[in-house]
């Protein structure tokens, strides 16, 4: 298996030929990354998934998973592969655990594997219990129950914490984070929480209309950050220090009666601050506006 | 890659807690519940026409009554509910993931089904020669208890039906993969089971050709019908065996070609 556990080569679907959901998405996933995969509503996100699962047969372009062409090594990738596609399909007049035991049975695993993922998803006390009385949070904790059986190399959850309360959120973070650095598990996953994935993910793609508008990891994203963020400064006397500054910062404004300048570095900060105490010029704030992962999701969606 | 056997034994998981359980255990009950209470409420009659020995009278009965829409319904229905679990539950796409071919899945399925109706038939004889000796304690002018069934002709009915189902089965197979909604196919059988009684009305030779006929056609062969027998079975299974290798080649090539379980 080379550098990518999934990749894909001009990815080109539409459920008709009018109409195609993504034009040429080259997507690349790192072997041991977590990925998160983010876009608006009917960006393509689930298509994408489900296209990377198998699920939908007729697409132009190439999608290779663990070095191999999905299409021609479909029932071997999927042996490696647990997944979570939108709400948990699960056989609700059914128990929990004999939703694991199909799943274990078709995968030919033991029987052990069962009690092993229902004490990883807290669900050990509700296994005899029918589905039908879970409630949302726990069918998800099924769902990814039911994705972690064959300790796969490759998790592909859509929206996994779907449902979930927040214990159970921290919950599910801190178990795909063990994963992927205990097992080395790679997990590609989709989620509306931005703020959930900022804490997860180390590699983001984000997709438009789509096209994967960002595809890089989270340090190249943080760069992205600290590029789109903004100083305020409030003194005794804004408008004198726009025009002590404007010479030297020429991208200094007024915004909202707070002096604004595009964030570059530490030392210019520190340079701003003194100019205007040299000048007798009284601070009272100097702050940071950093982009979290939602400003700039919504800034590159947006435009 | 599914093994074989447990990739199969999954199927009968699946209906645990079902409806579609419920009505394979019912549907050999049923009958001859409903028969044994039409003998009781006109026992004196029955005892006076049956004779000596009941046990044939009470055969024909339950088996007229079982052929006659009773089983094709009971396929269609059970068909239908048992790939409804997959529709239901939204768990087709799940199914899809797992390193299992969709040519498995469908072989899984059709077995199964096959396996349902066999388990019909081995819960009706069961529950016949109960409801028999049954009747045989509450009414003792029936002379049930003083005679015995004949089993051979009990076995050759069961096999002749369930021959006969297979036409049925293939059909609804395929219905229920081409529609995810339960009506369509049980529409067809009610409007199939509509043109078998124009056929009979009109004695139509062609009723050979028609599956929603077959079950009848091999308990109660009508005045008017003359067949062949080919081997051991008539002309009429050889069409069902026959009918049933094409849907369930057709729900193959849609299974494993088109089917995505979300139409």
């Amino acid at each position: 298996m080379g550098k990518w556990v999934i990749e894909t080569n001009n990815l080109t679907f539409g459920y008709s030929k009018r109409t195609a959901v993504f034009d040429k998405i080259n997507l690349r996933v790192e072997t041991a990354a977590i990925y998160g995969f983010m876009g608006p509503n009917g960006a393509g996100k689930t298509t994408l998934i489900r296209l990377l699962l198998g699920l939908l047969p007729h697409h132009t372009g190439e999608i290779m998973l663990f070095g191999k062409p999905l299409k021609a090594n479909r029932l071997e990738i999927l042996s490696k592969t647990g997944c979570l596609v939108e709400q948990p399909s699960l056989y609700e007049n059914l128990t929990g655990r004999d939703n694991l035991n199909i799943t274990c049975m078709i995968r030919g695993l033991q029987k052990d594997s069962i009690d092993r993922v229902l004490q990883m998803t807290g669900l050990t006390d509700a296994a005899s219990k029918r589905v039908d009385a879970y409630s949302l949070g726990m069918k998800q904790r099924l769902g990814l129950a039911i994705a972690l059986l064959p300790q796969p190399e490759l998790l592909i959850l859509d929206e996994p914490v779907n449902g979930l309360d927040p214990l159970g959120i921290v919950e599910i973070r801190e178990l795909l984070i063990h994963l992927n650095r205990e097992y080395g598990t790679t997990i590609f996953l989709s989620s509306h929480l931005l703020s959930e994935l900022e804490k997860l993910v180390t590699h983001i793609g984000i997709l438009r209309k789509g096209e994967l508008i960002f595809q890089g990891s989270a340090a190249e994203l943080d760069a992205i950050q600290q590029h789109q963020s903004t100083v305020m400064i409030d003194t005794d006397n804004n408008h004198g220090c726009l025009q002590l500054l404007k010479q030297d910062y020429p991208a200094i404004s007024l915004v909202a009666d707070r002096l604004h300048i595009p964030y570059g570095d530490k030392e210019t900060i520190g340079d701003l601050c003194q100019k205007m105490v040299l000048a007798g010029f009284r601070l009272y704030e100097v702050k940071t506006d950093h982009h979290d992962l939602e400003n700039i999701f919504m800034k590159l969606t947006s435009n | 890659m599914a093994k074989f056997w447990p990739s199969l034994l999954t199927e009968f998981i699946k209906i645990r807690h079902s409806f579609a359980r419920w009505l394979i255990l019912l549907g050999g009950f049923i009958m001859p519940t409903f028969v044994a209470f039409v003998v009781l409420t006109k026992w004196e009659h029955i005892a006076r026409e049956a004779g000596n020995n009941p046990w044939s009278l009470f055969a024909e009965m339950s088996w007229k009554g079982m052929s006659f829409f009773y089983s094709v319904f009971f396929i269609v229905l059970l068909t239908c509910l048992y790939f409804n679990i997959e529709y239901k539950n939204n768990t087709w796409k799940h199914i899809f993931t797992l390193p299992i071919g969709k040519g498995q899945v469908y072989l899984n399925k059709v077995l199964s089904m096959t396996v349902f109706v066999v388990c019909y038939y081995m819960l009706f004889i069961p529950f016949w020669v109960a409801m028999g000796y049954l009747l045989g304690a509450v009414k003792p002018p029936l002379h049930f208890t003083s005679h015995a069934p004949d089993y051979a002709l009990l076995f050759r009915n069961c096999c002749h039906s369930l021959i006969s189902s297979l036409s049925i089965i293939g059909i609804h197979i395929w219905l229920s993969i081409r529609f995810k909604n339960m009506i369509i196919p049980i529409a067809v059988a009610v409007f199939g089971s509509i043109v078998m009684v124009a056929l009979f009305q009109g004695a139509a030779m062609e009723i050979k050709y028609f599956p929603y006929a077959y079950h009848y056609l091999s308990i109660a062969t009508p005045y008017f019908f003359h067949e062949y027998t080919w081997g051991p079975l008539p002309e009429h299974e050889w069409y069902s065996i026959g009918f049933f290798i094409l849907f369930c080649s057709l729900g193959y090539w849609d299974f494993t070609r088109n089917f995505a379980g979300d139409h």
